[in-house]
């Protein structure tokens, strides 16, 4: 699948409007509270790798054909994400990344630096 | 639950079984189990069966009733459970609640997968059932990269070495050479294991556990009825199931899995026992790391400190605390559903004294089963009463 640009760069986030606890993925009730107000926000999708990896053996239902880089991110706002890396290699954990594309859904996040070049 | 033994084992091996069916492993081990327990088919009065995807990768269903009838256990109830990798414990949790509740007196629990016919990208596709397809599984992330994240997460915050996780590798592999029931036992060298193709950066091919077929079954009792029983009976002391979140993200740190932490502080709980207690272990090591992050988890060193344990030949078979004696996983091979019933089979041969590597003195044993992205646990603990 071709990485497409965003339209706008940025990560949908859940937030429970009763204590304030975030969520990468959608959920039913806030795991802290049990809430059921849940509001979607945006992050502009800076933060650190916390773990980086290269699939070289996809499963048979896979959208990319391997190998591919596979990260998880720690936002700014503290929550993890996972997501893809530019080129099939690995990245340290820390390295300080920030989402550039898109491919399908899945955000594609690089190197801060490289990404505000 | 008080009051209950395991009375009878069966397993076929864990490897390629060609041409054979899911149900005729499970059969299999599940006659061998009732046959050594010499006791009759009319005590049994549940089946419970652990299965993953054999559903997904064969297109049956309904294994446990056919298992039953391939059996001849007439009318009981036959129940299929999943959880992902964790199947085989949950089987045999449910078939401890049957007889503690006193829904009959004794009960059998059988694991089984079916899955080597099926290429590997079809078989990871499988596998993948277990991840969260809201959360992860868009993502490309698979069971070998979810454990190299693991890794890399591991080793940034404790040091963890590739020797250190080499030596899991290293010491399972060669438990497993004398066990019978594996199929992958091996001598091997770093250089064997640092040389293999990738699989997920950093584990290479000796890093995972192989792709297997295999059934394992026992059966539980009442205490009564276990002295009825031909076969040395091991009394259990505590079966404990927790759930974990399943998200890749919503793990806080990815250093570690909270299902096996909980699932063991219920275990000791209920079994009035602490980590000190135990004389061997049997957990999944679905990829070398997993062991080093399992033993922490469980409550047996702190964090940080398994890769040093494992390094120093302390888990080794006539280490401080051996933990799979019996080459786990990675020696046995890895029918998914049929793993934590596997386990088991391996702890009551080593609390009866005639385990291939035995661990002298052995009294009490534990099992740990993982399932999915850490959302289903189950802990065992097994002790030799006589």
């Amino acid at each position: 699948m071709s990485i497409l640009p965003l339209p706008a760069k940025d990560l949908p986030l859940w937030r429970c409007t009763g204590c304030d606890a975030l969520a990468s993925s959608p959920v039913s009730l806030c795991p802290a509270c049990r809430s059921d107000c849940i509001s979607e926000i945006r992050s502009p999708g800076n933060g650190t790798v916390a773990a980086s990896t290269v699939i070289r053996r996809p499963s048979a239902a896979a959208v990319v054909e391997g190998p591919f880089g596979l990260c998880v991110v720690r936002l700014d706002e503290g929550v993890l994400v996972p997501g893809h890396l530019p080129s099939p290699e690995t990245m340290p954990v820390g390295t300080p990344v920030r989402i550039v594309a898109r491919r399908g859904a899945v955000p594609v996040f690089d190197l801060q630096e490289s990404a505000s070049a | 639950m008080t009051g209950l033994s395991i009375v009878g084992i069966g397993s076929t091996t864990f490897a390629r079984h060609e041409g054979r069916t899911a149900v005729s492993l499970a059969a299999e081990a599940g006659i061998q189990a009732l046959r050594e327990s010499g006791l009759d088919a009319e005590h049994i009065g549940a089946l419970y069966l652990g299965n993953f995807i054999s559903g997904f990768l064969t297109g049956q269903e309904v294994l446990a009733g056919l298992t039953a009838d391939r059996m001849s256990l007439g009318a009981i109830p036959a129940t299929k459970v999943e959880g992902a990798c964790a199947s085989g414990g949950i089987a045999f949790r449910h078939a401890c609640m049957a007889v503690a509740s006193g829904q009959c007196e004794a009960a059998i629990a059988i694991g089984v997968e079916k899955m080597s016919h099926a290429g590997t990208a079809t078989v990871t596709q499988g596998l993948n059932c277990a991840l969260d397809h809201e959360a992860d599984a868009a993502s490309g992330l698979t069971y070998p990269g979810l454990f190299a994240l693991v890794w890399q997460a591991h080793a940034a915050r404790y040091g963890t070495t590739r020797e250190e996780v080499s030596a899991v590798v290293k010491k399972n592999r060669r438990n497993g050479l004398a066990n019978p029931l594996a199929s992958m036992g091996a001598n091997l060298s770093d250089s064997d294991i640092e040389g293999a193709p990738v699989i997920a950066d950093p584990l290479t091919l000796y890093d995972c556990c192989p792709i297997s077929d295999g059934a394992a079954a026992v059966i539980v009792t009442r205490d009564d009825l276990a002295r009825q029983s031909s076969a040395t009976a091991i009394r259990v002391r505590a079966s404990a199931q927790t759930s974990g979140r399943p998200g890749l993200a919503a793990h806080p740190d990815l250093c570690g899995f909270a299902a096996t932490s909980a699932a063991a502080h219920r275990a000791f709980a209920d079994a009035r026992l602490a980590p000190a207690d135990i004389d061997l272990i049997e957990l999944h090591d679905c990829f070398s790391i997993a062991e080093i992050v399992d033993i922490e988890d469980l409550g047996f060193m702190p964090k940080g400190h398994g890769g040093a344990w494992a390094r120093e030949g302390r888990t080794a078979v006539g280490g401080d605390l051996p933990v799979n004696p019996s080459g786990g996983l990675e020696a046995k091979g890895h029918p998914v559903g049929a793993t934590g019933i596997g386990q088991i089979y391996e702890v009551v041969c080593q609390l009866r004294g005639d385990h291939a590597n035995q661990v002298e003195g052995a009294r009490l044993g534990l099992t740990h089963n993982l399932g999915g992205t850490g959302v289903a646990c189950t802990v065992n603990i097994l002790e030799r009463t006589s």
